[in-house]
């Protein structure tokens, strides 16, 4: 049986890096064309062009990798299908420092501007305070989602989660009516998610070194994952240590999520339904969903993000990607749902 | 029809009729002020199947998590193969101990094969650990023989929430099974049973106990199966140990009236209980 | 979503359908005019006519904008969360909006009819609807020939602008937002400041309104001169300042001869009687010689 399970593993990962590297490239041959003359560029531009693209499908490969990593932790986790990192609140305390931000720390950047290391930590604007709101957010889950003992419990964490994300959505609205004019498209944009052919190498960088960790992490839990979908006293005789389960899981899913918002900001439903999708057409082990729920997040965001970036002269500018995502994402969701009679 | 099967790797058992298991001074309170156990001290035999009964929330269920572990006590030691079960690492406990719960419960759509393999997880991972061959073939084989065993091997691609409330009670048996450990707790394993399935079990089990020396611990609501099939019954009252002994000892008039607040007499060997009348 | 809408209705305006302009009704204005605006444009013209004293209530937007002697002023409200018990109590002859006429909530129009407020619904996307609403706000304030002059004088510098226009206009792009990038697209008034500042709006060919580009798009249009809006931030701090260096990193015209500005001036996003200053900074941004970093 191992052998056979290990073949079939090795078969899907090779099939599935080889496809993600195949939609990698061929993202990498479309682009918009020149405005008024041409909708769509295809085939292979100019070095300057392809490297933008070239950062672009990065981030989209990365940032959606994450997302389909965190996805499957967290369903894990919480033994519940329809969590993913947004509905923990780690979206909403990133807005929140992003807005934050934009209120009172832009006021500073006067007084940054003499040094120049704080310049370039800054440069990228948005990203570093929406990185710390979202380790606030998941930490504030976190404490307020353990129960008497220390161990984590999932519905107290889902329900924290959504506490959390309420409360954030709050701080949101509040602020919103302390940004100075003019700031608040920055926000809109924010909060819909948007992958940027600016992204810096070093962010990119940071954020693929943060989710390989995270994986290799994640692909150590795969059986115990398994285990853990029983009740706590089950998965307990059967020889796991759910505390430290249930932590590691945790800070992987926080480290995969924050990877994606680094170099994405919060696109939602790819971390909810990639890992559904592996679910129903591979099954629930969880050995297997570490392996596709990552490459088909990465192949999905890919393809929706060269989508909405090749398509503007179609809709009047580029549409947000998460757009596409749920346009996508959703029939495909129902179809699954309509093939298996229940996912529990 | 049921097989004992082969266990070509079982773990060391302990002496028959050796204590498997044993509380001592043993309190839990869910809240403080609320003991829902309450001083136990006892100890389980290995080669008996010992039967836990009493009313409902009497304590039965609390001491069922804490002998498996699970539940950290306020108060009192368990000791399993005579070390203190906090001590044990996960998966030396789980090569101890196996538990049946009163109603198994899965997240996401397993199939019955792949969640009664997942009593062997704990065993290949200490194999894995220790360096030294897994045993995977003959595992599989005690994977399907159990299932045969429990009659659930004509549902081996079936996922579990497609099974009926008695199917997956199997499929958890099975688990339990296949874990192959000395001690085996059982929280109402015949809830959802039909009697055929009830008879099989009850003597797979007693059959593991005699042969193999281990150690059942079963909690029931029935008193006249307690009455019938363990070699010994455990009465709880109130978090409190109640009675402890043989049976036919122990389940009698005198005792469980108080306990049960009702009118119990024997008639041809069997408990016959009737309600107080209201005067 | 909601936000979106706000957002949607400050900064680029309404839909494009009404070409009708300022709608008012033909009431004689009582007394002393006492006017709520909700809307930034038409305060900042209600300034810049003299008829700072008819202001009794602004915007949550304006607040920043208002001269100190008018921050007194309460908020009101905006397009969305109207605070109509204040108004009442403000006790205003008229009430500015600037929204498409259906979106009007027909509890402010009831509200407006029992108090006898002029609701007077405008519309500022076009200069022409500069010159139109200008009119109405001077005729609801009592400033009719502040209005006027006003109107013939900037028509008179935008005259001087569009007299001036440089023999080979450069070809321009105007970055309102910058992740994701929202340029001035056609048919807008921003647009018009860039052709009437000397250049030429490359990014009109990317849609109507404010529409969402990619960089490689923005590379593709190889613009000779990258505007970047920031209204109300501080000025650049010269070629490294933080919100050019990834600007001037990309291989483009405009990088290479260093004519990427920010545009930190606070109104720059809006259009008022003030335009003529703010179209002339932006020509200094076009017409001036490689010049690196800000321009303010």
């Amino acid at each position: 049986m191992k052998a056979m399970i290990l073949s079939r593993l090795t078969a899907i990962t090779l099939a599935g890096v080889f496809l993600t590297l195949l939609i990698f490239i061929v993202c990498l041959a479309f682009g918009p064309g020149m405005p008024g003359q041409q909708a769509i560029s295809v085939g292979f531009p100019r070095m300057a062009i392809l490297q933008l693209r070239l950062t672009r499908v990065e981030a989209a490969a990365i940032a959606g990798a994450a997302l389909g990593l965190a996805g499957v932790l967290l369903q894990g986790l919480l033994r519940n299908p329809l969590a993913d990192p947004f509905v923990l609140g780690i979206s909403s305390g990133s807005t929140v420092g992003v807005m934050i931000w934009i209120v009172f720390g832009q006021a500073m950047l006067q007084s940054f501007t003499s040094s120049p290391w704080m310049e370039n930590l800054f440069a990228n604007g948005q990203t570093i305070p929406a990185l710390v709101g979202a380790v606030v957010a998941t930490w504030l889950v976190f404490l307020l989602g353990r129960r008497r003992g220390g161990m984590l419990d999932p519905m107290t964490l889902i329900l924290s989660g959504v506490i959390i994300s309420t409360i954030g959505g709050a701080l949101v609205m509040l602020l919103n009516n302390l940004v100075p004019y003019g700031a608040r498209t920055d926000i809109l944009n924010y909060m819909f998610g948007y992958i940027s052919e600016g992204t810096s190498h070093t962010l990119i960088l940071a954020a693929f070194i943060s989710f390989v960790l995270a994986w290799a992490g994640a692909l150590t839990l795969g059986g115990a994952m398994n285990i853990a979908s029983f009740s706590d006293a089950e998965a307990h005789s059967l020889g796991i240590q759910l505390s430290s389960l249930r932590l590691s899981a945790f800070a992987l899913a926080a480290l995969a999520t924050a990877a994606s918002i680094t170099v994405a900001g919060p696109i939602g439903f790819v971390g909810l339904i990639c890992p559904h999708a592996c679910r129903g057409i591979f099954g629930p082990d969880h050995r297997q969903l570490f392996i596709t729920s990552p490459l088909l997040a990465a192949i999905f965001l890919m393809l929706a993000d060269t989508f909405v970036r090749s398509t503007g002269a179609y809709f009047n500018g580029e549409l947000p990607v998460g757009v596409i995502t749920a346009l996508c994402g959703g029939p495909f969701f129902l179809y699954l749902l309509k093939r298996r009679r229940t996912w529990m | 029809m049921l097989m004992s099967g082969k266990h070509p790797d079982a773990p060391s058992v302990a002496l028959p009729g050796g204590i498997a298991i044993e509380s001592t001074n043993l309190s839990y309170q869910y809240v403080a002020g609320q003991t829902a156990v309450d001083d136990v001290a006892v100890p389980f035999y290995a080669g008996e199947v010992t039967m836990i009964v009493g009313p409902n929330g009497s304590g039965k269920s609390t001491l069922l998590q804490l002998l498996l572990g699970h539940l950290t006590p306020s108060a009192g030691t368990i000791t399993v193969h005579g070390q203190n079960i906090t001590g044990l690492h996960p998966l030396n406990r789980a090569a101890l101990l196996s538990y049946v719960p009163q109603t198994p419960q899965v997240s996401f759509a397993y199939s019955v094969q792949e969640i009664v393999a997942m009593g062997y997880w704990a065993h290949r991972r200490r194999a894995l650990r220790a360096s030294v061959p897994a045993g995977d073939q003959s595992a599989m084989d005690r994977i399907v023989q159990t299932m045969w065993d429990l009659d659930i091997h004509a549902l081996a691609q079936r996922t579990f929430d497609e099974l009926s409330a008695g199917e997956r009670q199997r499929v958890a048996i099975a688990r339990a099974l296949v874990q192959d450990t000395p001690i085996i707790l059982l929280d109402e394993p015949t809830a959802a049973l039909d009697v055929w399935h009830q008879l099989e079990l009850l003597d797979h089990l007693k059959s593991l106990a005699r042969d193999r020396q281990k150690a059942i611990i079963w909690v029931t609501h029935d008193l006249n199966h307690a009455r019938a099939n363990a070699d010994r019954v455990l009465i709880m009252h109130e978090g409190k140990l109640a009675a402890h002994g043989n049976p036919k000892h122990v389940l009698t008039s005198d005792i469980l009236e108080p306990i049960y607040r009702v009118h119990v007499t024997l008639r041809d060997d069997n408990l016959l209980f009737s309600r107080f009348s209201s005067s | 979503m909601r936000l979106n809408i706000i957002l949607g209705l400050i900064l680029v305006g309404m839909l494009p359908a009404l070409a009708g302009c300022a709608k008012t009704v033909a009431n004689k204005p009582r007394s002393s005019p006492r006017i709520v605006s909700t809307d930034p444009s038409a305060t900042q013209i209600l300034l810049q006519i003299g008829a700072a004293k008819t202001i009794v209530g602004v915007s949550p937007w304006d607040k920043p904008l208002l001269p100190l002697s008018l921050r007194h002023v309460p908020v009101v409200g905006g397009y969305v969360h109207l605070d109509e018990e204040l108004v009442v109590q403000l006790a205003p002859t008229a009430l500015i909006l600037q929204q498409s006429p259906q979106r009007i909530a027909p509890g402010i129009i009831s509200m407006a009819k029992q108090n006898g407020i002029r609701i007077v619904n405008i519309r500022i996307n076009t200069f022409r609807q500069l010159f139109a609403t200008t009119r109405t706000l001077g005729s609801i304030s009592g400033c009719q020939k502040q209005a006027a002059a006003a109107i013939t004088k900037l028509k008179s510098e935008l005259n001087i602008l569009a007299h001036s226009r440089p023999q080979k206009p450069p070809r321009v792009v105007y970055i309102i937002s910058t992740e994701p990038i929202m340029v001035v697209g056609a048919d807008n008034f921003m647009d018009q400041e860039i052709t009437l500042a000397g250049g030429t709006n490359v990014a009109e060919r990317c849609g109507d309104g404010f529409p969402t580009i990619t960089r490689e798009t923005l590379v593709r249009l190889n613009p000779q001169v990258l505007l970047i809006s920031k209204p109300g931030e501080p000025v650049a701090s010269g070629p490294q300042d933080p919100r050019l260096l990834p600007w001037l990193k990309l291989p483009i015209a405009a990088a290479s001869h260093k004519r990427v500005d920010l545009i930190t001036w606070p109104r720059a996003q809006m259009l008022t009687l003030h335009v003529y200053h703010l179209i002339r900074r932006l020509r200094n941004c076009m017409d001036a010689a490689p010049n690196p970093g800000g321009s303010q």
